[in-house]
């Protein structure tokens, strides 16, 4: 990477920071309860600093950054809120996964979602032949709920993707009340019920860096991991401030044995994934360094936001502290593309697959 | 929902000897009693609570003082909120055991509802471990309230706003802020302060209440007193907005020089540690059983649905998830049985006593009678009851099975997190409607591993009553000097 480029990238994390320490986490309770008006002014300021397009290029009105970049960004965005931190990773992955003629077809201030293939074999989706139409439902697609459209990534669809708009005949979007985690990023089942799988919707990527299913995959997977990194180093941040001002047996809590051990394991698990873990996602040719980022980040966000609970006793587990959104966040990354037992499976397939 | 999961729930299909293998070893009478109380709450669980579970989270999620009254009073009927109230006054006499066997039950289904009646329980306990001064009072109009079909509930405050563990350990205790405080004046007593995160706090009538008299040595004067929720100058504060077991509310109670008459004070002035102490050793089984049927809620729900993914079950890594829940999940419910074991079998004198058996031949209504009740809540009579405690059981026998507790509550809370865990991974984000209830026991799980202290300091009591060989000071004083007087 050159230094030019290195400059770009730190100034743009350092601004990401800053604007998450400004506009995004004072109001991570408001988005993940689901506040649409402060999901929009995160949204427009996240555009304003060009987040919204960092893997495009200068013709596309992007940033023409790299992955390793986005997911720097990512992982600054995530600190604030997990939510809108996936939203803005699957964005730039749908965006990405288009060819350029469709991207310049996404009007300024659009905000798209990228559908993943279902993890259930029952569940993949079904292409009829000619006159193609698809059929079958994707469970849970994060941010699709209020997107201008979805990108949707399937084997079944070869080399192409499945450009979708809630308007697009066949389609029906039906929200997903439960959603525990990444609530600033609604979700929804996406239920296609015969959409025309002609070119008009069929887009056939041909940029890189995303291009076919499992690249795009990657990137998602790196994006997860560097979202669970996020949202452990705020769980540490807190955590840790709090033991330090809360006092129990007359000594701040940072004093109590029982305590020092519960931080010193979150240190070790931060530590453990810490930038390191994810530069290992891109410039291998297969998923395993995106698998390994993701089960590692993930394991270790939940793990240290359990024991930021922990820390916090009762008032942890009040909503009001902002502690138990973390991790209920951080369990959806070990759930997202796929969970954890089935990531750790496909990464032994990698290794299979380049005997 | 109820119908597939009851349909296929694995636990809920076994008998009461497969789930503890020990009891075929048992007297038949115990069998016979923990079998009907596991029967009465599973029914109660599958018809009334499990389809409900989901609605009552999302409703109390919105509201964190939504209450589902209806729930509470069809558990009246299955006699859940006399449960552990002697037969003497009017309960069902059970003990440890069939407590526990009854929250395995109802939690399995929504631990926020078996809250309800557990911290219902936790309420009563201080009036249970302290002599019989309350069974013709409170405890007698609760049973028969709930005979009537109206839910009379209890809490027990003890957390407050700068202090949550330093009020379950002396020395803690000793430095910590306890900010409450008890002020003897004539007749009685009146008590300033704020309790936080008190179970059922916003739903209960009557209400037990921890605070010192001396500021100075609050463990030496921490004492009980059982507060009627209609006392002037006792309010409701916030209600919490909780990650989970959201159908129970936990509430901020506000005493602002709240009167308590002198009658109403639970056991002798000073003497509220070790009543807290035994009320642990009482309550955190319980908590056990609630934190394993958390676990095993999951385990169920998990195994039903991958009954109908056979791609997913025929693989190695999910059978041994599966083996590794089922697992943990065995080993927390025997060490929720060993710990109410041990401790009914030390109760169990203090209730077959002579002087206890006497006092239940007087007729109830002998016993209400104004004189009868003054020499039954007479400092004398206190004294009486802590002579009694003491002789038929020492410091050392109940730190042990406070220790035994404190193992069952902290290794349980901790599988209930670990099998929660599983369980969602196994399912995933793709497994359907499972989710959200997977889900709800996940975030139900972790105030397991929170309430009637922290795991670590469950653990560190473990070290000190069992590794240790500690004797804590786990009963009250043989004082006399104190009797009748006000400090």
């Amino acid at each position: 990477m050159s230094a030019t480029r290195t400059d770009v990238r730190d100034e743009m994390v350092k601004a990401v920071r800053d604007l998450t320490r400004r506009e995004v986490t004072p109001f991570a309770a408001a988005l993940d309860a689901g506040d649409s008006e402060r999901f929009a002014r995160c949204w427009a300021s996240a555009r304003a600093l060009g987040l919204d397009r960092v893997l495009l290029g200068d013709d596309l009105g992007g940033a023409g950054l790299g992955p390793a970049e986005l997911l720097a960004m990512i992982e600054e965005t995530a600190a604030g809120d997990a939510g809108l931190a996936v939203a803005v990773l699957l964005h730039n992955v749908a965006l990405a996964a288009l060819p350029s003629q469709a991207v310049a077809a996404v009007a300024d201030g659009e905000r798209w979602s990228l559908a993943l293939p279902p993890q259930n074999p029952r569940l993949a989706l079904d292409v009829t032949a000619s006159p193609a139409r698809v059929c079958g439902r994707i469970p849970f697609v994060p941010g699709a709920l209020g997107a201008d459209g979805v990108v949707v990534l399937a084997p079944s669809l070869g080399p192409g993707v499945l450009v979708l708009r809630p308007t697009t005949p066949g389609l029906t979007i039906r929200p997903d009340p439960s959603q525990m985690g990444w609530r600033g990023a609604p979700a929804a089942a996406l239920v296609l019920d015969g959409v025309d799988n002609t070119p008009a919707t069929l887009a056939t990527p041909v940029r890189q860096p995303v291009g076919p299913c499992a690249t795009a995959s990657r990137l998602v997977r790196g994006g997860v991991a560097a979202v669970a990194r996020g949202i452990a180093r705020r769980a540490w941040e807190l955590a840790l401030d709090y033991a330090r001002s809360r006092h129990q047996g007359g000594v701040p809590i940072i004093e109590h044995g029982a305590v020092r051990d519960l931080l010193a394991g979150m240190a070790a698990h931060l530590e453990g994934v810490g930038p390191s873990a994810t530069s290992g996602v891109w410039p291998s040719h297969d998923d395993r360094g995106a698998l390994a980022a993701k089960v590692l980040a993930s394991d270790a966000a939940v793990a240290v936001t359990t024991d930021a609970v922990q820390v916090f006793g009762g008032t942890g587990y009040m909503c009001e502290t902002g502690v138990e959104k973390l991790m209920r966040d951080a369990m959806y990354c070990r759930l997202y593309p796929e969970p954890n037992w089935l990531a750790r499976d496909r990464l032994v397939g990698c290794f299979e697959r380049s005997r | 929902m109820s119908e597939r999961a009851i349909a296929g729930t694995a636990f809920a299909s076994r008998s009461l000897a497969e789930l503890f293998p020990r009891l075929r070893a048992g007297d038949r009478s115990t069998v016979r009693v923990l079998g009907e109380a596991r029967e009465r709450a599973s029914a109660f669980a599958q018809q009334h609570v499990q389809p409900l579970a989901l609605e009552i989270d999302r409703r109390a999620g919105a509201d964190p003082r939504y209450v589902d009254w209806d729930l509470i009073r069809a558990g009246c009927e299955q006699g859940l909120l006399s449960l552990v109230i002697p037969t003497a006054a009017g309960g069902r006499g059970g003990l440890a055991r069939e407590m526990c066997v009854t929250m395995e039950e109802l939690c399995a289904a929504c631990p926020g509802v078996g809250n309800i009646f557990g911290a219902h329980g936790l309420g009563l306990l201080p009036l249970l471990t302290t002599g019989m001064a309350h069974w013709d009072g409170v405890l007698r109009d609760l049973a028969v309230a709930e005979r009537q079909g109206r839910p009379v509930l209890m809490a027990c405050a003890v957390t407050e706003p700068d202090a949550g563990t330093d009020v379950e350990d002396a020395d803690l205790m000793r430095r910590g802020r306890i900010t409450s405080r008890a002020r003897p004046v004539a007749g009685g007593w009146r008590l300033t302060g704020t309790k936080r995160f008190i179970s059922n706090g916003s739903l209960a009538e009557w209400i037990t209440v921890c605070m010192p008299f001396d500021p100075q040595r609050p463990a030496e004067t921490w004492t009980c007193f059982l507060v009627d929720a209609r006392s002037e100058g006792f309010s409701v504060g916030r209600v919490e907005h909780k990650m989970g077991q959201r159908a129970c509310p936990a509430a901020e109670l506000v005493f602002d020089d709240v009167f308590v008459p002198d009658d109403l004070v639970v056991g002798r002035p000073g003497d509220g540690m070790p009543a807290t102490l035994l009320a642990l050793a009482a309550s955190r089984p319980a908590v056990a059983a609630i934190a394993t049927g958390i676990a095993r809620g999951a385990y169920d729900r998990v195994l039903t649905w991958l009954e109908h993914e056979p791609a997913l079950i025929g693989r190695q890594q999910v059978q041994l998830a599966l083996a590794r829940m089922e697992e943990e999940i065995h080993l927390a419910r025997q060490s929720y049985f060993d710990a109410a074991t041990e401790l009914d079998v030390m109760m169990s004198p203090a209730l077959r006593h002579p002087l206890v058996r006497a006092v239940r031949l007087v007729p109830a209504a002998a016993r209400r009678a104004p004189r009868v009740r003054q020499m039954i809540t007479s400092p004398r009579a206190r004294q009486a009851t802590v002579d009694l405690l003491r002789r038929i059981m020492t410091d050392r026998t109940v730190t042990r099975s406070l220790a035994l507790s404190s193992l069952a509550k902290a290794h349980a809370a901790d599988v209930a997190m670990n099998v929660t865990g599983l369980a969602l991974e196994l399912a995933g984000l793709d497994c359907g409607d499972i989710r959200a209830e997977l889900e709800k026991l996940w975030r139900d799980a972790k105030l397991t591993q929170i309430y009637e202290g922290t795991n670590q300091l469950n653990r560190l009591t473990v070290y000190r009553g069992l590794s240790r060989g500690e004797t804590m000071q786990a009963l009250p004083t043989s004082r006399h000097d104190l009797v009748g007087e006000h400090p």
